[in-house]
C-alpha cells in the first residue's frame, strides 16, 4: 500500500546541512496499524510528514497504491491528502469555527452539499463519542476531546490512510488509552490503515502491528510488533525499550553488574518461572527489574535477573530457561 | 454575586454620565431653536423674580434717597456760591474797575494779544464792556451740571419707587400705595436777554432755585416713601418664595457649573473608582474594565457637549461629520487595497503557504516605502493624483484619497501581523486536508486570525482618525482643522479643547466597539 524507497530529506539552514531521514525504505501493509518509534530528533516526523508531501523528500520515492507521491502535481496532491489524512500532537484544530464546522471543514473542501455534509459530520462526531459537542468551541474541550474532534475531521475525507503526528503526546495516560482505543477501533471497524509516530513504547505495545525503530534518521529495526520486542537486535531498539542503561537499573545496584534478560512471550506468563528456577536449580534469583503488561491484548512481560557469579549456576538457569521456550538474552555490565 | 460592586459602580456612572449626555444634547438643541430649557419652570422663575425684583427695587429706593439727598444740598450750595461770585462782578463790572489779566478769561487774553501785536484794543474793550468772567462761568458749568444729577437723582428716586410698587402690586395686586408726590419744576424764565455779570447773577440765581426745588421734591419722595416701603416690605413677608422655587432658580443659575462639575465628578469618579481595582487586578471581568472605559467616554462626551452649544454646537456637529466623512471611506478602502496585501506578505514568506521572496520583498519595499512618508508631505506629493482620482485636489472629500494611500501600507502591516499569529500548525492541517491556497487564506487564515483583524482595523482606524486632523492643510475640515483653526489662530481655546475632546471620545468609542466585536468573534477563551 505505502511504500519507502530510499527515502532521504535534508534540511538545509545557514548553511549548514542535516540529514533528517536517510534512506528510509519501508513498506506498509493495507490495514496495518505501522508504528514508527524514536527519539526526539531521531527524523519520524520528517519521514511521516514525507508520507502526505508536507515535506518533500530529497531524493528516493514514496509509493502510494503505487503511485508516486513525487510525482503529483498540485491537484493530484490535494486528491491524494484526502486519501491519506493526518492527526496531529497539538490536535490543530480551527479555534474559531465549531467542533460541528471543524469536522465540516474537509466535506467543504469537497463541496459537499450542506445537508449531506452535516448529516455526516454528526455520523462521524458519533464514532468519536462526542455528538453533544458539535456546537461547543475546541477551547471548551479538553485535549482528548480535541483529539477526537481531529480524528472525526481527519476521518470526514474517507481516507485509506491515517497518520498519526505524535497523536497522543500531549495526552495523559488514561486519555492516552482511550485515543489509541479508538484508533485500533477505526482501523478494525473501518479498515483504515493507520501509520503512527511516537516516542512511547507504550503506544506500539498497545495498538501496532508492525513497528520500525528509527534512529538518527535510518530505520535501525523493522517488523512485527511481537518479533521486534522479544527479539530485539539493534541497539536503538534496546535502548528504546529499556533494558540497557542506568535509568532501568534499580537505584541500590552501585556497579554495574551482568544481567539476564527474561522475556514472557504472553503464553507462559502464568507459570510460577522464577520459583521453577529456585527450585529446580537451587540457585537463589535476584530480580533486579520486572514489567509485565498487555501487547495487543496478549499479557506480555521482560525481567532482568542478576547473572550468577558461577558460571555453571548461570549456565544451568540459562539452559533450562531456553528449555522452557523462553527467550533469553545475556547483558553485559 | 462577586463582581456586584464593579456592577453598582458602572450603573452609577453609566447614568449619571447618560443624564449628562441627555441634558447636555438637549441644552445644545434648545440653545440652537432659541428656547428655553427652563420652560416647565418658568411660573416658578417669575415668582422668584417678581420677589426679587421687590427687594431689589425697594433696596434701590432707600438708596436713591440717600443719594438725591445729597445731590441736591450739593447743587443749592454750588449755586449759591456762583451766585455770590456773579454778585461781586456785577459789582466790579458797574464800578468799571477790572483787570482783563486776573478777571477776564478768553476775552481779556484776546486783548492782550491784541496790544502786543500794537493793535487798538479799544475797539474789543468797547464791543465787549459787559466783563465777561471765565473762572464764573466754569463754576456756573459746573453748578449746572451737579443741579441736573440732583434733578435726575430726583427723577430716579421717583421711577425706583414707581418699580417698587409695579414689583410688590406684580405679586400682591391688592396691595394699595399712596400717591406718589407730583414733582413740581422751578421757574427759570427770568434769564432774559441779560448780558455780561447780570447774566450769570440771574443764571446763579437760577440753579439755586432748581436745587431748591430737586430738594423739596426729594423730601416729598421721602415722605412718601416711607409709607411705600413699609407696604412693599409687608407685601414681600407675606409672599415668600417656595423652597422648590428656591432649588430650581438656583439649579437654573447654577445649571452650567452643575453640569461641569457632574461630567468632571463622573470621571474622577470613573477613575478613583475603577482605576485603582483595575491596577491591582482584583476584577477580571471584561465587562469591568469596559464598563470603565465607556463611561468615561460617555462622561467626556457630555462635557464636551454641554459646551458645545448654539454656534459651537452646530461647529462640532459639523467636524464630527467630516471627520468620520474622511474616517470611514479611507480605512474601507485602505482595508480594500490593504488586506490582499497584508495576505500576500505572509503567504509569500520564507516557509508559508506559498512561499515567494521575490514578491515579498518587492510588496515589502513599497509597502515600507509609503509607510516611512508622513503624511503631511504625503498629502503634498499627491496634489496632481489627487486631482485626478478625486476631481480635486483639495477639500474634504478629496483628503480621503492620500488618508488612503497613506493609510493602506499600514492596514497592509497590521494585517500581515495578525495573520502570523495564526498557529503554523492549524495551516498544516488544512494543508494535509487538501486545501487550495485560497480556501487556506479564506477558510482558515482569515477567520482564525478574526478577533485580532477586527482589533487591528480598530487601531488603523484611530491612525486615520489621527490623520485627517492634518486634512486641513489640503482644505479638509474635521474636528483637527477645527482645533487647529480655533486655538492657533484665533485662541478660541474652548474650541479647541471641545474639538480635541470630541476627538478623543471618537476614538474611545472605536476602540470600544472593537473591543466588544473583538471579544465576541473570539471564540478561543470561551
Amino acid at each position: 500500500m505505502i511504500k519507502l524507497v530510499n527515502v532521504c530529506k535534508t534540511f538545509y539552514s545557514d548553511g549548514k546541512e542535516f540529514d533528517a531521514v536517510k534512506n528510509v525504505s519501508l513498506e506498509i501493509q493495507k490495514g496495518e496499524i505501522f508504528g514508527i518509534i524514536g527519539l526526539s530528533g531521531a527524523g519520524k516526523s520528517t519521514l511521516i510528514r514525507c508520507l502526505n508531501r508536507l515535506e518533500t523528500p530529497t531524493s528516493g520515492d514514496i509509493l502510494i497504491d503505487g503511485e508516486s507521491v513525487l510525482a503529483m502535481n498540485e491537484r493530484q496532491l490535494r486528491s491524494l491528502r484526502k486519501k491519506v489524512t493526518m492527526i496531529f500532537q497539538q490536535f490543530n484544530l480551527l479555534m474559531q469555527k465549531t467542533v460541528a464546522r471543524n469536522v465540516r471543514y474537509p466535506l467543504e473542501l469537497a463541496g459537499v452539499p450542506k445537508a449531506r455534509a452535516n448529516k455526516r459530520v454528526m455520523e462521524l462526531l458519533e464514532i468519536v463519542g462526542l455528538s453533544d459537542k458539535a456546537d461547543a468551541y475546541p477551547a471548551q474541550l479538553s485535549g482528548g476531546q480535541k483529539q477526537r474532534v481531529a480524528i472525526a475531521r481527519a476521518l470526514a475525507s474517507d481516507p485509506e490512510v491515517l497518520l498519526c503526528d505524535e497523536a497522543t503526546s500531549a495526552l495523559d495516560p488514561m486519555t492516552t488509552q482511550s485515543i489509541l482505543s479508538l484508533l485500533q477501533d477505526i482501523n478494525r471497524r473501518l479498515g483504515i490503515t493507520i501509520v503512527v509516530i511516537t516516542h512511547e513504547m507504550a503506544v506500539i505495545r498497545q495498538i501496532c502491528t508492525h513497528v520500525a525503530i528509527l534512529d538518527g534518521g535510518c530505520v535501525a529495526e523493522e517488523g512485527s510488533v511481537d518479533d521486534v520486542f522479544t527479539h530485539t537486535r539493534s541497539e536503538a531498539g534496546r535502548r528504546l525499550f529499556g533494558y540497557v542503561g542506568d535509568h532501568t537499573r534499580p537505584p541500590e545496584i552501585e556497579a554495574p553488574v551482568p544481567m539476564i534478560r527474561i522475556v514472557f512471550d504472553g503464553t507462559k506468563v502464568n507459570e510460577p518461572i522464577i520459583s521453577n528456577l529456585a527450585l529446580k536449580t537451587g540457585v537463589a534469583v535476584n530480580i533486579l527489574h520486572a514489567d509485565i503488561s498487555l501487547l495487543s491484548g496478549k499479557p506480555y512481560g521482560q525481567m532482568t535477573i542478576e547473572r550468577p557469579k558461577d558460571e555453571s549456576d548461570a549456565k544451568l538457569l540459562i539452559d533450562l530457561l531456553t528449555q522452557e521456550g523462553i527467550p533469553v538474552q545475556e547483558v553485559s555490565a | 454575586m462577586r463582581y456586584s460592586k464593579s456592577r453598582l459602580c458602572g450603573a452609577i456612572l453609566l447614568i449619571l454620565a447618560a443624564a449628562l449626555l441627555a441634558v447636555g444634547v438637549l441644552a445644545a438643541r434648545a440653545d440652537r431653536e432659541g428656547t428655553s430649557l427652563n420652560a416647565p419652570y418658568s411660573a416658578a422663575l417669575s415668582e422668584h423674580d417678581a420677589l426679587v425684583a421687590a427687594e431689589e427695587a425697594a433696596a434701590s429706593v432707600s438708596e436713591n434717597l440717600e443719594r438725591t439727598a445729597k445731590r441736591t444740598a450739593e447743587a443749592i450750595s454750588e449755586a449759591e456760591s456762583c451766585v455770590s461770585a456773579a454778585t461781586q462782578a456785577l459789582e466790579t463790572e458797574q464800578a468799571g474797575d477790572y483787570d482783563p489779566e486776573t478777571d477776564v478769561g478768553l476775552l481779556g487774553q484776546s486783548i492782550l494779544e491784541a496790544e502786543a501785536a500794537g493793535a487798538d484794543v479799544s475797539a474789543i474793550k468797547d464791543s465787549y464792556a459787559p466783563v465777561f468772567n471765565a473762572e464764573l462761568i466754569a463754576a456756573l458749568d459746573n453748578a449746572l451740571t451737579t443741579v441736573k444729577r440732583a434733578e435726575s437723582a430726583v427723577e430716579t428716586t421717583a421711577e425706583a419707587l414707581q418699580s417698587a410698587i409695579d414689583a410688590a402690586l406684580a405679586i400682591d395686586p391688592t396691595a394699595s400705595f399712596p400717591e406718589l408726590p407730583a414733582l413740581t419744576e422751578a421757574d427759570t424764565t427770568k434769564l432774559g436777554d441779560s448780558t455780561g455779570a447780570q447774566r450769570q447773577l440771574t443764571r446763579g440765581e437760577n440753579y439755586v432755585l432748581r436745587g431748591q426745588t430737586a430738594q423739596s421734591n426729594a423730601e416729598a419722595l421721602s415722605d412718601a416713601a416711607a409709607a411705600i416701603l413699609e407696604t412693599v416690605g409687608a407685601v414681600i413677608a407675606d409672599n415668600p418664595v417656595s423652597a422648590a422655587s428656591r432649588l430650581i432658580v438656583f439649579a437654573h443659575t447654577r445649571a452650567a457649573d452643575l453640569l461641569t462639575a457632574g461630567a468632571l465628578l463622573a470621571i474622577v469618579a470613573a477613575v478613583l473608582l475603577f482605576a485603582p481595582a483595575w491596577l491591582a487586578n482584583k476584577w477580571k471581568l471584561p465587562l469591568f474594565r469596559k464598563g470603565f472605559w465607556f463611561t468615561l467616554t460617555v462622561a467626556l462626551l457630555a462635557a464636551a457637549l454641554h459646551y458645545a452649544s448654539g454656534e459651537m454646537w452646530e461647529l462640532m456637529r459639523q467636524g464630527v461629520f467630516d471627520t468620520l466623512y474622511m474616517t470611514l471611506p479611507a480605512t474601507f478602502f485602505s482595508y480594500v487595497l490593504g488586506l490582499p496585501l497584508g495576505v500576500l506578505l505572509v503567504i509569500t514568506s520564507p516557509g508559508h503557504i506559498r512561499p515567494n521572496p521575490t514578491l515579498n520583498s518587492v510588496v515589502g519595499t513599497v509597502v515600507n516605502f509609503l509607510r516611512s512618508i508622513p503624511f503631511i508631505i504625503l498629502l503634498v506629493m499627491l496634489f496632481d493624483v489627487t486631482r485626478i482620482v478625486m476631481g480635486s485636489a483639495i477639500g474634504t472629500r478629496a483628503v480621503i484619497f492620500p488618508l488612503f494611500v497613506s493609510a493602506f501600507p499600514y492596514v497592509a502591516r497590521i494585517v500581515e501581523g495578525s495573520l502570523n499569529e495564526v498557529d503554523r500548525g492549524v495551516i498544516e492541517a488544512a494543508q494535509s486536508m487538501g486545501s487550495t491556497t485560497w480556501q487556506i487564506i479564506r477558510k482558515v487564515l482569515i477567520p482564525e486570525a478574526m478577533p485580532s483583524l477586527i482589533n487591528g482595523a480598530a487601531i488603523c482606524m484611530t491612525t486615520i482618525l489621527a490623520y485627517t486632523a492634518m486634512a486641513g492643510s489640503a482644505g479638509g475640515d474635521g474636528l483637527g482643522k477645527i482645533a487647529i483653526t480655533y486655538g492657533l489662530n484665533y485662541r478660541e481655546y474652548d474650541i479647541m479643547y471641545v474639538s480635541s475632546l470630541l476627538l478623543v471620545a471618537l476614538v474611545q468609542i472605536i476602540q470600544i466597539a472593537g473591543g466588544i466585536l473583538m471579544r465576541a468573534a473570539d471564540h478561543r477563551k470561551k
